[in-house]
């Protein structure tokens, strides 16, 4: 799910003024929501916005950019991320268990296999899989499960695959239209797979993490999707990630210049979100550091 | 020592006693106080909630701070 900065970047980007974007809210929700919060909201990345701004930009997001997934999916989606991240819930990993169990028999499903007629349901159903997988990556990392390791990161880079592969499928032959970001996050995931996988350690000059961003065309898509959506702060920073990791100079500096473009708190290599690491913090940035350092970027960009 | 000076000291120090206890309770305190006083020297000992909070949250930036460079992608839905 986007954040809510994010939503609200994206709604204000279709050319509304402030009043206009009121107007809107009062539209789908009964509450009002006051002008100083939407627009602290807008302006402040690490901002946690409050209950009732989140759900009331989530209905007015949901009604300008809805999901092209059909609803029942998209339930069992965030019916897994309240479970993923629920704390103290004793049988939390055998509620996953069965969940995916399920999500899996779905998917083997005679009419949901590919080869029959791929469906966004299907295509959902297999991200939703992916997920699953996913979240167990960094676990078994961090204890040393190298086994459990390669299955869960085979299993989601399969999944995600699928998944693509889906809506590919219904954008061609059935003409279905899916936003390019929804495309663009399933490219992300994917080397998130690869990423996640390694300890930090290992990340700064491993070939097979280079080779695969090397070969995946991430960072022209990166560059593409900044393109559409300049206030996406997340992937600008991603792209200066893996510039760092490839050791390619001028797309760091693409991407630091994009990265402050989306918003200028990141001037501060400090600049930290809520349960985030600051660029300085990280391991992943700190060759791209010496690239801002030595083109005196930061000097640069704040004049703008 | 003769017993009768022997059953006169241990009369003397029971009275000592039994005054000094009744001296450092309040007149009217009574039995619960020791359960009291106990259950409070285990909360005192116990951080308030809000401080467990607090320390929580530290402890949680403590190890964002050792994890330094472990820095994962978030999967994007």
């Amino acid at each position: 799910m986007p954040s809510t900065y994010n939503k609200i970047h994206r709604l204000k980007a279709q050319g509304w003024t402030w009043p206009e974007f009121l107007a809107q809210i009062e539209q789908v929700s009964v509450h009002s929501i006051d002008e100083k919060t939407l627009y602290s909201n807008f302006r402040l990345p690490h901002r946690k916005p409050n209950k009732l701004l989140e759900e009331t930009i989530s209905l007015l997001h949901e009604t300008f950019f809805p999901s092209p997934f059909p609803k029942e999916v998209e339930g069992l989606i965030t019916l897994y991320n309240h479970l993923n991240s629920a704390k103290n819930l004793r049988t939390q990993e055998e509620d996953i268990e069965l969940l995916e169990r399920f999500v899996l028999a779905e998917i083997q499903q005679p009419d949901s296999k590919p080869e029959s007629e791929p469906s966004l349901r299907y295509a959902r159903l297999c991200w939703l899989a992916a997920n699953i997988a996913f979240d167990r990556i960094a676990y078994c990392r961090d204890n040393g499960l190298a086994t459990k390791l390669a299955e869960n990161q085979m299993s989601a880079l399969k999944w995600f695959q699928q998944a693509k592969l889906a809506i590919e499928h219904c954008k061609q032959s059935q003409g279905i239209n899916v936003e390019p970001f929804v495309i663009y996050k399933l490219t992300q995931n994917k080397l998130a797979c690869y990423l996640n996988g390694l300890p930090s350690a290992n990340r700064l000059d491993n070939h097979v993490l280079k080779g695969y961003i090397e070969g995946s065309g991430y960072i022209a898509e990166t560059k593409n999707m900044l393109e559409l959506e300049p206030f996406q702060w997340g992937i600008a920073r991603n792209g200066l990630r893996f510039s760092s990791l490839l050791n390619n100079a001028q797309d760091c500096e693409y991407f630091f210049r994009a990265l402050v473009t989306a918003n200028k708190h990141f001037l501060d290599c400090d600049y930290q979100l809520p349960g985030g690491l600051s660029i300085n913090q990280s391991d992943d940035f700190q060759w791209a550091l010496t690239v801002i350092n030595d083109r005196d970027l930061i000097n640069k960009l704040d004049k703008i | 020592m003769h017993i009768k000076q022997r059953i006169t000291l241990w009369v003397a120090a029971f009275i000592f006693a039994v005054t000094a206890g009744c001296t450092s309770v309040e007149p009217e305190s009574n039995a619960p106080m020791m359960e009291q006083e106990d259950a409070q020297a285990q909360e005192s000992m116990m951080p308030s909630p809000s401080i467990k909070a607090k320390k929580s949250e530290s402890v949680e930036r403590d190890s964002q701070k050792e994890s330094k460079g472990s820095d994962d992608m978030e999967r994007l839905d």
